[in-house]
């Protein structure tokens, strides 16, 4: 390899406490293709609870950017996982990036804790790294169980794609969309239409109200449901949660009102993991809540790709 | 000002300048909308002229340019207008205002170009007085789009908008540069599969008709009431309607920021701010959960220095207009 890729892994509030097994499927994937990860000291909320409660920008700017700074120190670029940490921090990055006075602004209150952003570290999602730096094409070459036969549903997450007011400087708002379906489709696998596609997952209405929150996660997985699709593939870590755990709260309000299969839930990299030979303990999928019997039943396995 | 500037000369945003900055909304929305655009502003510009060269004699050239953006106007307009009148969310949100600015600008546009063909001769004279008749309507359209929040107000907003960046907290500006496309809407109801009537988006521009600018006096409780119900009950945060935006307004956005600093902030969004605000992290980890970790094998996590999130949102004065400080008084919801 010419250049050593390495990323400060982010990983927000939600990950570590919902759904660890991300992180380890993420890591062992990564690593696998060459990726260095490391932890940042001090990495803490991204923002994204404030914007969301409050909108208020200079808040959210300046934790947003405080994150980045501790990056920046290090000299490395963010990886991320999550959707709502992603849109925050890009958000955070393309604004102080590009708006010289509130760069001054957000480091004038950054200057009580002894910290600044100059703008040089940015914030890349795990797409963007999978895409971009690893390359569509070594994922595809380096396939060992290749998912033939397997159809897959893909979920994107609304906060990938919506940058909310910078989204039209930002060339990979359009650019992004493609990549979940291009890798799962390089892995072998087939990527199911549904209808609704665009459907939000519905997870950040979860503190106001938790029964909306489930009925609108439930529409999507009714739909996916009809379209016979074997598993749903999504891109972030919170839509996985509210999915997977979703599921069975769903269980319990409904109550045998409305009967639905369960549906197997996948994060992107579990998705590679299996397709790479890495077997179920290797990446957390013990901890899944939805059985994924169905799915590991189509995979042919063996053959780990322990590099 | 300065900071548009900024952006026009940052090339690496705007790589084909000045041309993409003024029209980079206008061109997400297609080919005959950016004529239509074009064709306005240079028509309206050489309008200008046009009244002063009464005194100041500008020539025939002049004419033929205004001409010339008119037949722009038509060209771009008339597919960009059928599409708007077609389309059931943007009657839904340009509402009445639609019908009067079509009718008025269908007259400016037809006399303009009945006046073309007179002049060069196409059409024999006719007892009907054109010319009086273009001004005459124009006046009048301009006067009533500005006045009832038409396409002329969006026109003028937009631009002050546009000088003045959009953070803007003046909600009677953004109302006004509003598009009345409606594409807000549309995205809602596809990202929350709900209906027109019950969609966030539609409940929010409802709410912002009902209740104005907003008041700067303290919020009532039947405020409270409207936005808990119509907001943020319903509201996935999805961002999708900002981003379909043609001038990117988080109006979701903002009915919360103004919520805050009129003094209200949701209690479920409290107890979680309270939890950012002491431990720096939304959701804290259980003693199991660290276990649970070091289990998988994964790397301890590194701490928080709780007290920078203390330091940052003090200083923004977050932490005082959220109500974090005094909460120990108030019973949490769990």
């Amino acid at each position: 390899m010419s250049h050593e890729l390495r990323y400060a892994l982010f990983l927000g509030c939600a990950v570590p406490k919902f759904a660890p097994n991300l992180e380890l499927s993420v890591r062992k994937v990564l690593e696998s293709f060459g990726v260095k990860l490391e932890l940042l000291n001090g990495a803490g909320c991204c923002g994204f609870p404030i914007d969301l409660s409050t909108n208020d920008h200079k808040t959210v700017y300046s934790i947003s950017a405080r994150n980045l700074a501790l990056a920046e120190e290090k000299d490395l670029d963010l990886l991320t996982i999550c959707n709502g940490c992603y849109e925050t921090l890009k958000r955070t990055e393309i604004a102080l990036k590009t708006r010289p006075r509130l760069r001054e602004e957000i480091n004038k209150v950054l200057e009580k804790i002894g910290k600044e952003y100059k703008g040089k570290s940015g914030v890349k999602h795990i797409l963007e790294v999978l895409w971009e730096d690893v390359g569509v094409e070594k994922i595809r070459s380096q396939v060992i169980n290749p998912l033939k036969g397997l159809k897959i549903a893909t979920h994107y997450g609304c906060h990938l794609i919506s940058h909310a007011d910078d989204v039209d400087k930002l060339p990979s708002a359009s650019r992004i969309t493609g990549y979940l379906d291009e890798i799962v489709s390089a892995l072998g696998g087939e990527v199911v239409e549904y209808s609704g596609k665009k459907l939000c997952c519905g997870n950040p209405l979860i503190i106001m109200n938790l029964k909306g929150s489930l009925e609108i996660a439930f529409k999507k997985l009714k739909s996916v449901s009809e379209a016979k699709a074997d598993c749903l593939v999504t891109a972030c870590s919170t839509c996985y949660y509210q999915f997977d755990q979703g599921q069975l709260l769903l269980r319990r309000i409904m109550k045998g009102k409305e009967k639905m299969n369960p549906i197997p839930i996948l994060y992107i990299t579990e998705l590679i993991g299996l397709s790479r030979g890495f077997s179920e303990k290797d990446l957390g999928l013990t901890l899944h809540r939805i059985s994924l019997k169905a799915v590991l039943g189509k995979i042919p396995s063996g053959g780990a790709a322990h590099v | 000002m300065s900071e548009v500037f900024a952006e026009i000369t940052s090339s690496k945003l705007y790589p084909r300048g000045l041309i993409e900055l003024l029209f980079r909304w206008t061109f997400r929305k297609g080919f005959s909308s950016t004529l239509f655009h074009l064709g306005m502003i240079g028509a309206i510009l050489t309008a200008v002229l046009l009244e002063f060269s009464r005194w100041i004699n500008l020539g025939w050239a002049l004419t033929w340019t205004h001409g010339l953006f008119g037949l722009l106007v038509i060209l771009g307009g008339i597919p960009a207008l059928l599409k708007c009148l077609l389309d059931k969310y943007s009657r839904l949100v340009y509402g009445m205002m639609l019908f009067i600015d079509f009718i008025l600008l269908c007259i400016v546009m037809f006399s303009g170009f009945m006046i073309t063909l007179t002049t060069l001769g196409m059409i024999p004279p006719t007892p009907t007085p054109w010319p009086m008749i273009h001004v005459l309507s124009a006046y009048i359209w301009i006067l009533v789009s500005l006045l009832g929040n038409g396409a002329i107000r969006h026109a003028f907003a937009t631009l002050i908008l546009r000088l003045k960046g959009m953070e803007t907290e003046n909600i009677n500006l953004l109302k006004s540069a509003c598009a009345k496309c409606g594409r807000c809407v549309e995205a809602c109801v596809e990202f929350t599969g709900r209906a027109v009537e019950d969609s966030p988006a539609y409940k929010t521009f409802k709410l912002l008709e009902n209740y104005g600018a907003f008041s700067k006096k303290p919020i009532s409780n039947e405020l409270i009431d409207a936005i808990r119900n119509d907001l943020l009950t319903i509201c996935t945060w999805c961002q999708m309607c900002t981003s379909v935006c043609p001038i990117a307004w988080n109006r979701t956005g903002l009915i919360r920021y103004f919520a805050f600093k009129t003094g209200y902030v949701a209690k479920e969004y409290k107890t979680m701010l309270k939890q950012v605000y002491e431990t720096g992290s939304a959701q804290p980890l259980l003693e199991s959960e660290v276990k649970r970790r070091l289990k998988l094998k994964l790397p301890e996590i590194p701490a928080i220095p709780i007290k920078e999130y203390k330091v940052i949102m003090d200083e923004t004065n977050f932490s005082r207009a959220a109500g974090l400080l005094n909460m120990e008084g108030e019973k949490d919801v769990s």
